[in-house]
């Protein structure tokens, strides 16, 4: 009986390679965090794409005038107009991306805050704190704040397929001085 | 374009288009990074507040907004040494200044095309590392293959996993995707509406990711799946706004050709 050739061994290895892989994929296993590992998640890539289907935490921003009223929330879903030389420089749609990223993180540190007396103030987290500015930001370049006195901001996870409407919200800032 | 020399070349050269559109576009956003901005580092240093004293005061000069543009700059310079070809240092200097970029935006800027750049700068580091004990020929071997593994493997991931998803398979994915996406929402009679183009699209890019580690058959096939590749990339930009996906893994495909044809 002769030995397989170093190319058939070589297949057999990819294949069960590939084999584990799909494996990996059906058996979920325990979840590792901590600050460092967030912060150096890019060393251990998932590709996992656009995998599923479901909520999309949205951001929404409402102002109030002097007399006091507010107006209705607006949604903040980033948008842009697509040009054929974005694929060269794009800053402002990747930064745009980056913010949804992070009004994502919020979403998710949010569920994992604890509840009850204990829970924790969503103010102490840091995406709170970011997306905080995040909404100003966003309203200044979208409206005329002079008039704005207060403005507040909201998220809300959005099912697939569904409406945004205010059931949906998670959180929701207290009025906060512009 | 199978020899390694050729294939080398290319790989730098692809790799310094990747890292300069990226470094451009973080000194096109400096201003976003200040103290009173949305990525203030002020805010995020709070992420390190139980990591030693020294180490929390060396990332806050690090990050102050001067140090980060000259770093940004000699990243710039870095890079661009690599059409002339790369050495050990330039490749250790690229790999942990993507590192600092990376933890001054939280982890990841781009998601997916900073894991790529990742595993093209951490082959390039291998390959310069392994030759000072292997040889340059070893380790370039060894860098390629490392890249190539990961390249592939991200292509078989991201479609076994669409194919778990009944969404996926059913076509109604694809238009909620791009619906919600930076360029949406789609117009009521968009194309990606109709279930029968939804649904063959979606197919279409499934079976191709997951066939994916059939690109090792030969240099032909790695050649044709790579091409497709990046059709499918410059569909992810066109509809995602995703630049930097299109250029981090193109910077992968001559490591791909490469190996699909060493066994």
């Amino acid at each position: 009986m002769s030995l397989p050739s170093t190319p058939s061994i070589t297949s057999l290895l990819f294949s069960v390679y590939f084999c584990l892989l799909i494996a990996a994929l059906v058996y979920r296993s325990r979840i590792v965090s901590g600050p460092w590992f967030f912060l150096l998640r890019s060393f251990f890539p998932n590709w996992r794409f656009f995998h599923r289907v479901g909520a999309v935490p949205v951001l929404f921003v409402r102002t109030s005038t002097a007399e006091g009223a507010w107006q209705a929330w607006q949604p903040m879903t980033p948008r842009a107009q697509r040009r054929l030389s974005q694929c060269w420089h794009n800053p402002a749609i990747n930064l745009a991306l980056a913010n949804q990223n992070l009004v994502e993180h919020l979403s998710t540190d949010i569920q994992a805050l604890p509840d009850g007396a204990n829970g924790a103030d969503a103010r102490t987290l840091i995406t709170y704190q970011c997306v905080q500015r995040l909404a100003r930001q966003l309203l200044q370049s979208s409206q005329d704040t002079h008039a704005i006195r207060q403005y507040q901001f909201q998220i809300r996870v959005v099912p697939a397929f569904a409406d945004a409407d205010e059931s949906t919200a998670t959180l929701t800032s207290p009025a906060l001085t512009w | 374009m199978t020899t390694l020399s050729l294939s080398v070349r290319a790989l730098e050269c692809l790799c310094a288009v990747s890292l300069i559109i990226q470094t451009l576009e973080f000194l096109r956003l400096r201003t976003v990074t200040q103290n009173e901005q949305v990525w203030s580092w002020q805010i995020q240093r709070q992420q390190l507040h139980d990591s030693p004293r020294w180490l929390q005061k060396s990332v806050d000069w690090l990050y102050r907004d001067r140090v980060h543009h000259v770093h940004l700059l000699i990243r710039l310079a870095a890079a661009a040494t690599l059409f002339f070809g790369s050495n050990l240092a330039i490749s250790v200097a690229l790999f942990l200044s993507t590192l600092l970029i990376l933890i001054r935006w939280r982890g990841a800027f781009n998601g997916g095309s900073d894991f790529m750049t990742v595993v093209v700068q951490t082959g390039m580091v291998i390959a310069h590392g392994a030759a000072l004990v292997v040889g340059p020929v070893m380790g370039w071997r060894a860098g390629l293959w490392y890249i190539t593994i990961h390249a592939i493997s991200s292509y078989f991931i991201s479609g076994s996993v669409k194919l778990f998803d009944v969404h996926w398979r059913d076509g109604r994915a694809l238009p909620f995707f791009i619906d919600g996406a930076i360029f949406g929402p789609l117009k009521p009679d968009s194309l990606f509406y109709k279930r029968w183009f939804a649904i063959l699209s979606s197919w279409s890019f499934i079976l191709w990711e997951c066939s994916f580690p059939l690109a090792l058959a030969g240099p032909t096939w790695a050649a044709l799946w790579c091409l497709i590749a990046a059709v499918f990339h410059f569909l992810v930009f066109w509809h995602f706004g995703l630049n930097r996906f299109f250029w981090a893994w193109c910077a992968s495909f001559p490591a791909i050709i490469y190996c699909s044809a060493q066994w």
